[in-house]
């Protein structure tokens, strides 16, 4: 072996990265050539000098900054998770559900319908359903498949549920997280809600809101709040207390902190 | 005392995959500091490595629910890392040429002289020396991309051989072999140097 092919199993014995027999193999050749001997001290002193190149402190605001960015995603993720809340969108989970079914039963009666045909009988149009019949052998499962299709093509134009998905799963691109979230649109949520009695309901919320640590602001028929920490149970008392509420997710893209404003309607 | 520290991990990264941030806070201060320096390293402008640090930091954030401890969770943390030190290199190569200060790949000349290899040693010992550290640094920064990354990742950061060939999803063989190459063109930048080290070692220092 010339000393010119020694050069890989040399970096790489600085490393300890040979096998048994090729250490031996360099070893010895180390203690025989000078040349090859002084390249091996060469490598080691230029390794050992880069494994001193010290580490630089992180920046003094880095670690404030980051949690900062997190914390503001976190909520973000929060307030979208429940933004499809009731009512509103419910209906639309149904109406999706009642297509679904409506398309089960067209397809089901199709499929049928072509079962009792024979292969040469088919028309033009029927030739998609057609071709996943035979793929899948069983008209029972291939019913199951479309409709589950179907139903996912339907959901997934549901507002809330989709954005969600959609940022954990999406890498974020240049760090441009703003962008990202900006698609969704704004965090700001508008809750109208009617009681029975305005102080009570007052006297309640505030209990709940200083109980729960979330920031507020008494506005002029209702309230600002900050949901900058867990505002679950502050959504399931005001579903549970109201008379009725309604939920309305804001477009204001402006709005920076996602916020809640509750209304309060008609008190009597 | 080190499994412990594993096991508090462990629970911190499930803890932070449901979206605790206390817990994620924990995590990352371990990390941060490495996540930097390596961005440091490897984009070269402090400004760069901040944004592109903190951008990582967000990736692993978001990406922690995908994490299935396959891989120790530090390699994974520093795949995340080097990826998008690299990606970041790549839309910059884009906009300007990449300058090569030398040339690559010739072999090394046979002849080293151990007037060189002295040299060699006394420069080793005034390592801890600003200038010295500075020196060298400058001379890996000269060096072509594929090569300045490996000695980076490997000669500074101390990633394995196996680490190396995941984040940059070349062959074990690969890695062994780019890391010789490197290390032979930074051998030979630093001996273009001769003057600037030789005047350190005199004794110019401060
Ligand atoms: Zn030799």
């Amino acid at each position: 072996m010339k000393c010119s092919e020694y050069e890989v199993l040399i970096s790489a014995y600085v490393d300890g990265m040979l096998s048994p027999q090729e250490k031996e193999q360099v070893v010895s050749h180390l203690e025989n050539c000078t040349q090859c001997k002084a390249s091996y001290e060469v490598l080691l002193h230029m390794v050992d000098g880069c494994r001193q190149i010290n580490e630089i402190e992180l920046p003094k605001d880095f670690h404030q900054n980051l949690m900062g960015k997190i914390q503001k995603e976190q909520t973000k993720k929060r307030c979208i998770k429940w933004l499809p809340t009731k009512k509103d969108d419910r209906w639309r989970y149904i109406s999706a559900m009642v297509a679904t079914f409506f398309l089960g039963i067209i397809l089901f009666n199709e499929i049928k319908h072509i079962n009792l045909k024979t292969d040469t009988e088919m028309t033009q149009e029927n030739g998609v359903i057609v071709a996943s019949l035979k793929e899948n052998e069983e008209p029972g499962d291939s019913i199951h498949n479309i409709e589950e299709r179907s139903t996912m093509s339907i959901r997934s134009r549901n507002v809330g549920e989709a954005p969600i998905s959609q940022i954990q799963e999406d890498e974020v691109v240049n760090g441009d997280l703003e962008k990202t979230l900006g698609v969704l649109g704004s965090c700001k949520i508008v809750c109208k809600i009617k009681v029975q009695e305005k102080a009570d309901f007052e006297r309640q919320l505030e209990y709940i809101l200083g109980k729960e640590q979330i920031n507020y602001e008494k506005a002029e028929n209702g309230y600002k709040v900050n949901c900058n920490t867990p505002i679950e149970k502050l959504v399931e008392w005001l579903e549970e207390y109201s008379l009725d509420i309604e939920w309305e997710s804001g477009h204001d893209s402006e709005v920076d902190d996602a916020q809640i404003e509750i209304i309060l309607m008609g008190v009597s | 005392m080190e499994i412990n520290s594993l096991a508090e991990e462990e629970r911190w990264i499930q803890d932070a995959a449901k979206g605790n941030t206390f817990a994620f806070e924990k995590l990352i201060m371990k990390y941060e500091t490495r996540i930097y320096n390596i961005c440091l390293r490897l984009l070269k402008k402090p400004d760069e490595a901040y944004d592109a640090a903190q951008e990582v930091c967000i990736k692993i954030w978001r990406q922690l629910q995908g994490f299935k401890g396959e891989s120790k969770f530090s390699t994974w943390v520093y795949r995340v890392t080097t990826n998008t030190c690299l990606d970041l290199l790549r839309q910059q190569k884009k906009v300007y040429d990449n300058i090569n200060l030398f040339e690559e790949g010739d072999k090394l000349s046979e002849t080293i002289d151990t007037e060189k290899t002295r040299q060699w040693k006394d420069l080793s010992s005034h390592m801890v020396d600003q200038e010295v550290t500075r020196l060298l640094w400058n001379s890996i920064q000269a060096l072509k991309e594929e090569y300045r990354v490996v000695i980076i990742l490997r000669d500074i950061e101390g990633y394995s051989y196996e680490e190396i060939a995941k984040c940059l999803s070349i062959s074990n063989g690969t890695v062994k072999s780019r890391i010789s190459r490197a290390r032979a063109n930074l051998k030979k930048i630093l001996e273009q140097n001769q003057e600037l080290y030789a005047d350190l070692l005199c004794g110019n220092r401060r």
